[in-house]
């Protein structure tokens, strides 16, 4: 990160004396592009390349939430470099007080009291830009992401189908406002050079030609390029603070010192060297959608119907080596709303077989409120199958010893009982009854791993069935009563704790026998005595 | 009846969940016969514990104390060890020092191989209690039976676990198979229930974990807290609880029976330590007096000698003399301090330079007979070579008899709030936030009012479980660390006297206890401490003995010297020792020092004690009335004339306060002893009111006035922990002479000693370059054609010494790189930029640093040229020597004055061009900002503005307000802040490298500050000028 400038003494304009020429290809035969000439001075070996217009987007608030991009309370986001946090990115709130990109947190904090403070997720960042660029699509087809938090779009033909640059722009800004994006932008014929001057912050430009943006490049600073610090703070201690006094560097000069790769920047920028950039291709799910020549009345013709849209699924996610964790199927009606299945497997899949038997469930279970006239199927994410289920595919193994294993049992279960009548237990380790045991959720703990067993070990003295909420008894004298007097067995458990996470808990819990010999878990809070359990 | 025998104080980290004083008043509470602390693998509790004892005693409460420890072998087996006697404690303390020693800080790694190799009748006047896990080994039994026949039990601890019977079944058939007899426990680890949330977050800290991770680690229940006797009745069969009885009658040891025993080699065959001692004594005195001793100081040698004898403190002073020797031999400067330094006795053995002609009055107090206490020597020594001094110590008498002191790392609010946060399962962000409000003025709890300000509702029950248990935390032991340099050297094995641990340190070891422990017992330490001043006055005799050709030494300075104290007067004191700080500064032109009686005064009366005890301005104004001669002090007796007419009626030292209280409250020696303890740990504890009473009674029946006593009793509790000792004061007025007699007539030299004594002191380099300069010392910039590593005198042509700074003010170049750099120089001057490179095979970063620094500028021009000359230097020539690239050189900007400014600041810290304020003056005057001349002549009580670098923030002890020194181009401005305006514009003056002040000007006797009523930020107008603020706590 640059170093702020020093920003109290007026600029003087900078005089520069072109270097004496030094033969520097003698020096270095196999670095053509060196010389001692200024780095902007035009080389007869390098063709200024000009075929396309960029316009870049910058998402400075990428890494924010909408609402706190633009809430009143100061925020940052941070990125842990060693044992420091860097700030990554400030809202407009913490922008006010002066908190920059590139600053400590430490610093941050003392500029802002109530700061807000974010781990960066680099996954989130990706996936909004991602976002983004999917709908920045409808302006052009040429998109290229320039991560973390940038866009490029070729607009070169859409201008003339938005009607020029300021219509363009004000057309995405609308749309970015509603979305509450804040964004920062400029057209460039070069691609580096618009995503440079779009983070400058400075006011839009719009730059046709590279006559032009040399003059741009001229006072743009230093730190919109974000350089490695320590090449920042050399360029700082060798007095250059802009690209264009960069430019007037000796190129030969400049790449022994800063390394070759920047002076290409440089020359990718100026658009003396061609720069090719990938295009975005959008993130894919399967869709299909099938209209009915008749209204379909009953779900097995449904199901055959539907029986050629999951062999296209099939060969879909196969030549694409993935996997699905989700199908909806909307069946749609004439009168009625439409009528929506939702299903869902326990580990990613990809074989028509195993959609089938959970839709078969499904269907079973549906009546259909009206005929249906079509049916769109739209599957969720494409997902990595698991290395299991491959081997499957690839071996044979597996599936044909276990065609029906747990997960496939626990989707068919859960098409019949509903979504949520399946769980898992766990024991975990607390000494509260009510906390012993959890539910878990078997999507995410199924695969690969066992069923929980059971180990009662560590409680030995308590039973078995608990009750679902402790029922208070009666008592005689301070003596806890239920259909008549209770014999003690043993006790007291005496289990207090569980102040960090819900009410303290303070009981004396006791094995109590009544009349008939049932043994009984019981215990007393307060003086007030309680029925927990029974032993088996 | 019973005795607890097996309770964790919270020595025990992150375990046991009480202090030990709390412990003992509970277990007297309660009725309990006897308590053993046994902390795992420790001791470190069990001092405290004893004194808790021994103020019970006093109030006719008691207790019986055993001491012992308990044990996790390495196989899983539990075991508390009890000490029967001195033996069976000493034994204690080695089987513990053996586990400790045979594991990284911290922890402990203990076998059963381990009892059986340290011999066959090691442990046996230890007691042992098995503690049998949950599922009994029956193994264990067996083994502990044959390790240790006829002293074990089997300890059995009923928990309210809900099989209390049958494991109580359990263990009486495995005692009955045994022939083991079982006792009752209760392995308490807090006083009282109440303490379940702490032992459950203590827990959760020691795991790492939030609580709600932390599971079974967590204990079920809070049985683990001293119950009272009838609920043991209820839980434990009587001979159960009887047994406890027996065992604890048989346990006899008390800490009582330590006695320190001093080393024997420091004695030469043929002598005793008495006769040693007076030869040793004789020879300096022909030293020292070279023309015959005066009768007064041979009266006094004699009174002295003859103490010491009776209370056989000989070898400690031979001790001490020992070391002082090897420091003389290795020409390594120190000074002695504290009450028994100041003796004669010590002058005359060199182990101080304080001469008695300096101070006739401070050796009227000396070790005194009835005060059984040791006597303190602390012994300064530079603080670069103090290392040596250690070694020395390990080395004469071994690592098995020399140990460092441990130092009690506490709970602070911030180290609380943050490891209780994360037991809380708080995220770590909003940890760090709040631990961030808790400032270093904002004293020791936590407060709600913060909490707001950090954005948390105080009422939330999280935010409240988060105060509540913050508040209990703080004071908690955290760890042992090493003390500065409190030696403890034995005569024999000193494991058996303490267990020795490993400290962090690479061959450092600590033992147990720390400094107050050792006191606490009688026993003695040897202070090997570390002074910079001591470095620096030692470098800066170096310089003048260099240059000028004239030796000095700490003694050989003439005191008295006039044109010194008038220097002093001026306040004129940057980089003199102790003197130079804001406090002290403002405080020199109203004392007005023209002795070294005086110095000692200063030294002491400028400390949060005196301050807050309200001794300063009584002081000044009988100062004044002194000079003017009208100071008509009535005392109220003659005694009370002899104890406070030195300091003209107002207690200044702590001595005097102990001395007041003997001579018009009554005290024995002994009770004023323990109000010194007291007054040091009275905010700890607060129980300094128990001597109020006995005080002003005292007093009122000596014929004091009920004022008087209550005036008196009131200084007490100010001076609080912060009283300062004369012997220490007198010791530290004399360094204060000598540098400030060194910087009146050598600044060049002493300027250079400062800076190559860095880090030390209150002011940066930059302040300290800037006073030489004001002074009229030619200061030459960081050249490598002429600058060495530190900074060095060079002859100018009158003859006069300059100074040149040295390489080590530019960041990022290492002494080694310096050091090559000068070496080739003295070969051959270099004439270009590559040329250095390659003949002091400088790397990448050093070349950088040193061409951002500016220290090319003899070679290669301005600072852009030097950095395009250096950037371009490939690193790898050096294999080439004769291939010099030749290549185009642009023709750069000039760098801007400003630019060089801020560069210098950045690389250097400091500059020699102008000062920054002087560039920003024109913009400045336009806001009427007044410089720090101007502000000289301005009318006292006008409201001004004006602006500077923050040089120090710095809040005087626990007072309330914040002392802020401003500088600018012609010179430092002093600004107080007042708590309110402190809070109110907390950002403004934390945040602030340049800050605009708006207060009212403040005059007194030459001395002027501005008080604040508004802080202004103007950092930004600063850029980079990265003028460095040291902030003191």
């Amino acid at each position: 990160m640059a170093k702020k400038t020093l920003d109290l003494f007026p600029t003087e304009t900078a005089r520069f004396v072109p270097a004496a020429a030094v033969n520097a290809e003698k020096l270095y035969p196999h670095a053509p592009l060196l010389n001692s000439v200024p780095i902007a001075t035009a080389d007869a070996r390098i063709k200024p390349v000009h075929r396309r217009l960029w316009l870049a987007l910058n998402f400075p608030l990428l890494p924010f939430a909408p609402d706190i991009a633009m809430s009143a309370t100061p925020a940052v986001t941070v990125e842990t470099a060693g044992n420091t946090k860097i700030v990554l990115a400030a809202n407009i709130a913490a922008q006010r007080l002066e908190i920059v990109r590139g600053m400590r947190l430490n610093s941050a904090y003392a500029l802002a009291n109530h700061l807000k403070v974010f781990n960066r997720d680099p996954h989130e960042e990706r996936r909004a830009l991602e976002r983004l660029a999917a709908w920045s699509l409808q302006y052009t087809s040429y998109v290229s992401v320039e991560a973390p938090d940038a866009l490029l779009l070729e607009v070169k033909g859409s201008l003339r189908l938005f009607s020029g640059a300021r219509a363009l722009r004000q057309r995405m800004f609308s749309q970015l406002n509603e979305m509450k994006i804040v964004a920062t932008t400029a057209i460039a014929p070069t691609s580096l050079a618009a995503v440079w001057l779009a983070r400058s912050a400075g006011p839009y430009p719009n730059i046709p030609n590279l006559t032009l943006l040399s003059r741009y490049l001229e006072k743009l600073p230093l730190s919109c390029l974000r350089w490695p610090e320590d090449i920042c703070n050399t360029l700082q201690d060798l007095g250059i603070r802009t690209v264009g006094e960069c430019l007037r560097l000796p190129r030969d000069g400049f790449a022994r010192r800063m390394g070759i790769s920047l002076l290409q920047e440089l020359d990718r920028a100026a658009g003396r060297v061609a720069q090719p950039r990938s295009r975005y291709v959008p993130r894919e799910i399967y869709k299909a959608r099938c209209d009915f020549e008749m209204e379909v009345e009953n779900t097995l013709t449904l199901r055959n119907l539907l029986d050629p849209i999951l062999d296209d699924l099939e060969s879909f996610l196969r030549s694409r080596t993935a996997g699905i964790q989700a199908l909806k199927i909307v069946l749609r009606h004439r009168e009625l709303g439409d009528t929506r299945l939702i299903l869902r497997f326990v580990t990613p899949i990809r074989r028509k077989r195993h959609v089938e038997s959970v839709l078969s469930e499904r269907l079973e279970r549906l009546n259909l409120p009206a005929p249906a006239l079509s049916v769109r199927v739209r599957s969720g994410p494409l997902q990595e199958l698991h290395s299991q289920t491959l081997n499957e595919k690839l071996f044979g193994i597996a599936g044909e010893q276990a065609p029906e294993g747990i997960p496939r049992l626990i989707e068919k279960l859960r098409a019949r009982l509903g979504e949520d009548a399946v769980y898992g237990v766990c024991q975990t380790e607390d000494h509260r009854p009510e906390q012993a045991y959890r539910k878990t959720n078997l999507r995410t703990t199924v695969r690969g791993s066992q069923p929980h067993s059971l180990q009662p070990t560590a409680f030995k003295s308590r039973p078995l069935w608990l009750l679902s909420q402790p029922e208070a008894l009666m008592s005689n004298q301070g003596a806890p009563f239920l259909n008549g007097p209770l014999t003690l067995e043993r006790g007291p458990e005496r289990i207090q704790g569980g102040w960090w996470d819900s009410a303290d808990m303070n009981r004396d819990y006791y094995v109590m026998r009544d009349r008939r010999g049932v043994r009984l878990w019981i215990f007393c809070e307060r003086g007030k005595w309680f029925l927990h359990g029974k032993f088996g | 009846m019973y005795s607890e025998l097996h309770c964790l104080t919270n020595f025990t980290f992150l375990r046991g969940a009480s202090h030990a004083d709390e412990l003992v008043s509970q277990a007297v509470e309660l009725g309990y016969e006897a308590l053993a602390i046994t902390d795992e693998c420790s001791v470190a509790g069990v001092v405290r514990a004893f004194s808790a004892v021994r103020e019970q005693e006093e109030k006719g409460n008691r207790l019986k104390l055993i001491i012992g420890s308990e044990f996790r072998f390495e196989d899983g087996l539990r075991c508390v060890l009890l000490a029967m006697n001195r033996a069976g404690y000493g034994q204690l303390c080695r089987l513990i020092t053996r586990a400790r020693r045979a594991a990284v800080k911290g922890s402990y790694l203990i076998k059963r191989e381990d009892v059986y190799e340290m011999g066959a009748s090691f442990l046996s006047y230890c007691l042992v209690l098995w503690l049998p896990d949950a599922e009994v080994d029956f193994e264990q039994g067996r083994w502990m039976r044959e390790a240790f026949p006829d002293r074990c039990w089997i300890a059995v601890e009923l928990l309210s676990s809900g099989s209390d019977a049958s494991r109580l079944q359990c263990l009486q058939e495995i005692g009955r198979e045994l022939g083991m007899p079982l006792v009752a426990a209760g392995d308490v680890h807090m006083h009282v229930r109440q303490r379940r949330f702490l032992q459950d977050t203590l827990t959760a800290i020691r795991l790492g974990v939030p609580l709600s991770q932390a599971g079974f680690h967590l204990y079920a229940n809070a049985e683990r807290y001293m119950r009272p006797i009838p609920r043991l009745q209820e839980l434990y069969p009587e001979a159960l609880l009887a047994e406890t009885g027996r065992i604890a009658a048989r346990c006899t040891f008390s800490l009582k029976e330590l006695r320190y025993e001093y080393p024997e080699e420091v004695v030469p065959q043929g002598q005793t330590p008495s006769t040693y001692l007076r030869q040793l004594t004789e020879e300096g005195i022909r030293k020292k007096w070279p023309k015959g001793i005066d009768a007064t100081s041979r009266a006094q040698i004699e009174k002295e000698l003859e103490l010491i004898a009776k209370l056989k403190y000989e070898p400690f002073f031979l001790t001490v003399y020992e070391i002082v020797q090897f420091a003389q031999k290795e020409k390594i400067l120190y000074q002695g301090r504290g009450s028994a330094a100041n003796s004669l006795v010590c002058y005359c053995l060199g182990i101080t330079a304080v001469s008695p002609e300096r101070s006739k009055l401070l050796f009227e107090r000396f070790i005194s007979s009835e005060r059984d206490e040791p006597p303190d020597i602390d012994v300064d020594f530079e603080h670069s070579r103090r290392e040596e001094v250690i070694q020395h110590v390990y080395e004469k008498y071994g690592r098995h008899r020399t140990a460092i002191a441990a130092t009690v790392i506490s709970y602070r609010p911030r180290s609380a709030i943050r490891d209780v946060g994360k037991a809380l399962g708080l995220d770590l962000l909003q940890i760090d936030r709040l631990a961030r409000t808790m400032q270093w003025w904002d004293g020791g709890k936590v407060d709600g009012s913060r909490i707001r300000e950090a954005g948390f509702d105080p009422a939330a029950p999280v935010i409240r479980q988060l105060v509540y248990l913050t508040n209990e935390l703080v004071n908690f032991p955290r760890h042992l660390s090493q003390h500065v340099g409190g030696f403890v050297i034995a005569r024999g094995l000193l494991e058996e006297l303490v267990p020795i641990e490993n400290a962090s340190m690479a061959e450092r070891t600590v033992i147990q206890w720390d400094k107050d422990d050792l006191e606490a017992l009688g026993l003695l330490k040897v202070d090997v401490l570390a002074l910079g001043m001591l470095t620096a006055i030692r470098r800066c005799f170096g310089l003048v003995e260099a240059f000028y050709g004239r030796k000095h030494t700490l003694d050989s300075i003439e005191e008295g010297d006039q044109r010194v104290y008038d220097m002093i007067c001026e306040a004129d004191v940057i980089g003199v020792f102790q003197i130079e700080s804001r406090a002290q500064m403002s405080m020199l032109p109203r004392l007005h020092p023209r002795s070294y009686y005086d110095l000692v005064i200063e030294v002491a009366i400028v400390r949060p004690g005196p301050i807050q005890g309200d001794m300063v301005h009584p002081y000044l104004e009988n100062r004044d009335k002194q000079r003017q001669g009208a100071l008509d002090i009535v005392y109220p007796s003659e005694k009370v004339q002899e104890v406070l007419g030195r300091t003209l009626g107002v207690p200044i030292f702590q001595e005097q306060v102990m001395q007041l209280a003997m001579v018009a409250g009554g005290f024995t020696g002994g009770e004023a002893d323990q109000l010194r303890r007291a007054m040091a740990s009275w905010k700890r504890n607060g129980d300094l009111s128990r001597f109020e009473t006995k005080l002003r009674e005292g007093m009122l029946q000596r014929g004091y006035t009920e004022e008087f006593a209550r005036r008196i009793y009131r200084q007490i509790q100010g001076f609080g922990e912060y009283g300062f000792p004369e012997s220490h004061s007198a010791s530290f007025a004399l360094l204060v002479y000598v540098s400030a007699w060194l910087k009146y007539y050598y600044p060049a030299a002493f300027t250079a000693a400062l800076l190559n004594s860095q880090p030390m002191g209150f002011y940066a380099p930059s302040q300290l370059v800037q006073d030489a300069r004001r002074h009229g010392v030619e200061v030459r910039p960081v050249d490598v054609c002429a600058s060495r590593w530190e900074a060095t005198l060079e002859k100018k042509e009158d003859e006069s010494a300059a100074l040149r700074l040295g390489l080590s003010l530019v960041k990022g170049l290492s002494e080694a790189a310096a050091e090559r750099i000068a070496a080739a120089r003295a070969m051959r001057a270099f004439s270009t930029v590559q040329e250095v490179a390659k003949r002091a095979e400088l790397d990448r970063r050093s070349l950088n640093a040193l061409a951002a620094a500016g220290a090319f500028a003899s070679l290669a021009g301005n600072r852009h040229q030097a950095v395009w000359a250096v950037s371009g230097i490939d690193e790898g020539t050096s294999l080439l020597p004769d291939i010099c690239i030749a290549e185009a050189i642009p023709l750069l900007r000039q760098p801007r004055e400003g630019e060089d400014i801020a560069a210098d600041y950045r690389n250097l810290s400091l500059t020699l061009r102008r000062h920054p304020l002087a560039l920003l003056r024109p913009r400045l005057s336009r806001e009427h900002v007044l410089s720090a001349e101007e502000l000289r002549t301005a009318p006292a009580g006008t409201a001004v503005r004006t602006a500077g670098l923050v040089i120090t923030r710095q809040r005087p002890g626990s007072g309330n307000t914040i002392f802020v020194t401003l500088e600018d181009e012609t010179g430092s401005i002093n600004v107080i802040v007042w708590q309110s305006i402190a809070e109110r514009q907390r950002a403004a003056l934390l945040r602030s490298r340049l800050m605009q002040v708006t207060g009212t000007l403040q005059r007194q006797d030459k001395v002027i500050h501005v008080i604040a009523t508004r802080l202004l930020d103007r950092s930004r107008w600063l850029g980079t000028i990265a003028a460095k603020s040291r902030d003191f706590h």
